[in-house]
């Protein structure tokens, strides 16, 4: 046993992380049937598959996020939720840091000013893209990440997908907290209601980045987000929603190379960093308690909403500031910040004492 | 709803619990083995079996024995002890008596029966002698009392404590939280397989009496050498570092002999103690029977306060098991959203049809 785990990586850490990401604290009876479903088939755990992908990603080349959820249309389409994209500038900080990569951040054009301010409050400046694309030199010293309109027009959509395709080096391509479209061609809320006009439109840039080999990943807490149809589309027989009764059921056709279900969406693109950090071996790829208190604060100010108790609070997805806080600490710990000298027999023979 | 389908749902509840306190922080790579044995061998959440044992065996004025306290660098002095274990005592000794009204007489070694009091007075409760507890519980002046009393070293002396307290005391429970339990050699072993009899109290022998008058147990540990593990002896066999002994087989290995009622392994002893007041704070319905984080603070504040030290790194301070103090406190405030503190769990059932439903509430009001 022991000169087999020699062969095979020591996967524990990001068995722990997806763990962490993967309890049901809202009791939103979701999470356990697509962490288990996903994790039986790609057989790993799923943060560490995702890190891998993305640890391929060169200094310089473009790492495209997708994130924003535009939902209380009919009362107004410049409300959004604050899932997704704290999630994602986490993911912009993690791959910056990490990678030397530059993070582009795609959504709709209302959710903008408060993309930039989330963004800057972690640390990274929203620049144009040909400045953001500068900063992926280390002797620049400047942290940077560039935002691009994401079209509700599907035609638009495909368009700007071959632009960037073809003009940029794109490294990895994650979606977070992001609608897709069903196999009717509609995008759904988790609970099937449609909200097709109002979703920036990246089905079409997971369609050819897959095609160019470009590893694209899904992060999703509710099974109607871009990443849920993997596997096959199996979320659509165990999910009560993605049953084709509601207006087409709510779990996308377009799939991803690897997918991390999460309890909240946020929580995904945190873990995906914390493996990132255990892969690189680099804790300063996660963030920390305060800049997650940070970037909830600069999403109340900015307007946008906890999705499921509708307030502009620091609140997201139904939990406390501080109850996010408290992942993210111990994330940290996961990644490796705050373990202090650990010695037990298995992790250092050579040491001995009387502990119990 | 069959029922078998409602059992299930109550306990994919509590089930959150067990998956939260068994994640392997410190990646000492054990937990798994025995959680995964323990839940073999009680086929339900850990936490959940644990506290409605005590539910159950436990009412205002009945008296709960726990047993913790490693002295764990003998080899220097016997006063030296570590934080892994006296929080997770205070905590359950506060939840069971903010529960359940239970008075709690807690075990240690008499070297440690200063700090440990220090830490039981963090959690809240007075510590007072057990006969003055026993008055204090039924008295009219507001008093949350405990009892700390020393727990022999010499094996007789224990067997002699614990049927004086069995007659003394109408005793509904006992918990050994991180406590040495001897093999079926009598000797009691660290987890790395080094005899450590004659430094600890004999809480098998008060175990032993309990189980003899029916007294329901429970033991929590987080390395298989605590009392509790006795109940996957077999599972544990050849399976866990040190648990063959030098004859080959298991009897001077690591693990207890001894059985208890339930078993609650986590990644943390103090962690499972946590796990098992979060769960009665669920089964009651009452928030408050699990700590706050400002206690837990307080609590490990106390600890290092007092001298003991952190068991793995050997610093005296609010650390345990070489985690830092923020990562008991951050363990602590997830635990808590099972209580409903800081998650809007009521949202989720009606969203998104929320406005939907408050509309048609409205209209209904205004008919």
């Amino acid at each position: 046993m022991l000169a087999e785990r020699q062969d095979t990586p020591d996967l524990s850490l990001y068995e722990c992380i997806d763990r962490l990401l993967s309890i049901d604290f809202p009791e939103r009876e979701v999470i356990d049937i697509a962490y288990r479903a996903f994790r039986e088939y790609y057989g790993l755990p799923l943060t560490y598959l995702a890190a891998r992908a993305l640890a391929s990603v060169e200094r310089g080349q473009l790492v495209l996020i997708a994130t924003g959820f535009v939902n209380r249309p009919k009362v107004d389409t410049i409300i959004a939720e604050s899932d997704g994209p704290v999630g994602a500038a986490v993911l912009a900080r993690a791959v910056h840091v990490g990678l030397g990569a530059v993070p582009v951040l795609l959504v709709e054009e209302q959710i903008i000013p408060a993309m930039i301010r989330i963004l800057h409050s972690c640390g990274l400046r929203v620049l144009d893209l040909p400045n953001a694309k500068k900063c992926a030199d280390p002797s620049v010293t400047m942290d940077a990440a560039a935002i691009l309109a994401s079209p509700t027009d599907w035609s638009a959509a495909e368009e700007q997908a071959r632009t960037l395709l073809h003009q940029e080096s794109v490294g990895a391509f994650i979606a977070i907290e992001k609608g897709a479209s069903n196999p009717q061609g509609e995008i759904l809320f988790s609970r099937g209601r449609i909200c097709t006009p109002t979703v920036g439109k990246i089905d079409p840039l997971v369609r050819l980045c897959r095609e160019r080999g470009i590893p694209t990943i899904g992060i999703g807490d509710g099974g109607n987000e871009m990443g849920m149809g993997n596997a096959g589309g199996i979320l659509r027989t165990l999910l009560e929603y993605g049953d084709p009764k509601y207006n087409g059921g709510i779990v996308p056709a377009q799939e991803t190379d690897y997918v991390i279900p999460a309890t909240v969406s946020n929580w995904g693109g945190y873990g995906l960093a914390a493996a990132l950090a255990g892969l690189l071996r680099n804790p300063s790829i996660m963030h920390d308690e305060a800049t997650e208190r940070r970037m909830l604060a600069a999403s109340s100010f900015e307007g946008l909403i906890d999705g499921v108790t509708g307030t502009t609070g620091t609140s997201s997805d139904g939990l406390s500031e501080d109850v996010h806080a408290a992942i993210v600490g111990l994330l940290r710990t996961l990644a490796g910040d705050g373990l202090d000298d650990i010695d037990w027999p298995g992790r250092d023979a050579s040491r001995s004492g009387d502990r119990s | 709803m069959p029922s078998d389908t409602a059992s299930s749902a109550v306990e994919r509840r509590f089930e959150r619990i067990d998956r939260l306190v068994t994640i392997d922080f410190p990646r000492r790579g054990v937990i798994g083995l025995l959680y995964e044995a323990a839940r073999e061998e009680l086929g339900r959440p850990l936490c959940l079996h644990a506290a409605e044992m005590l539910k159950n065996g436990l009412s205002a004025g009945r008296v709960v024995l726990i047993a913790t306290g490693w002295l764990d660098r003998p080899h220097v002095s016997l006063s030296i002890a570590e934080t892994d274990g006296p929080p997770g005592a205070a905590v359950l000794a506060r939840a069971l008596h903010v529960g359940l009204g239970a008075i709690p007489v807690v075990l240690v070694e008499e070297e440690i029966l200063g700090p440990m009091t220090s830490v039981m007075h963090a959690a809240g409760l007075r510590c007072v002698a057990p006969d003055e507890a026993l008055m204090a519980a039924g008295g009219s002046g507001a008093l949350h009392p405990a009892s700390v009393i020393a727990l022999p070293k010499e094996r007789r002396e224990a067997e002699r404590l614990a049927v004086n307290l069995l007659d003394r005391l109408d005793v509904g429970a006992f918990v050994a939280i991180e406590k040495g339990g001897e093999n079926r050699r009598g000797r009691i072993r660290t987890s790395r397989g080094a005899d450590t009899t004659d430094a600890l109290g004999k809480a098998d022998a008060v175990l032993e009496a309990c189980r003899a008058r029916g007294v329901p147990t429970l033991g929590i540990g987080d390395g298989g050498n605590e009392i509790g593990m006795g109940l996957i002896h077999e599972r544990l066999a050849g399976r866990l570092r040190n648990s063959i002994g030098s004859d080959g087989t298991s009897d001077d290995g690591v693990v207890p002999v001894n059985r208890t009622d339930a078993l609650v392994a986590a990644t943390v002893s103090n962690w499972g103690a946590y796990g098992v007041a979060a769960a009665l704070a669920m089964l009651l319905d009452r928030p408050g029977v699990l700590h706050t984080v400002e206690t837990e603070r307080r609590i490990l504040e106390a600890c290092a306060a007092a001298g003991f030290i952190d068991g793995v790194t050997g610093y005296v301070g609010p650390s345990a098991d070489g985690l830092s103090l923020d990562v008991h406190l951050n363990l602590v405030r997830l635990l808590r959203t099972f209580v409903n503190d800081g998650v809007n769990t009521a949202a989720w059932r009606n969203y998104p049809d929320r406005l939907e439903k408050l509309a048609a509430e409205r209209g209904k009001d205004a008919r």
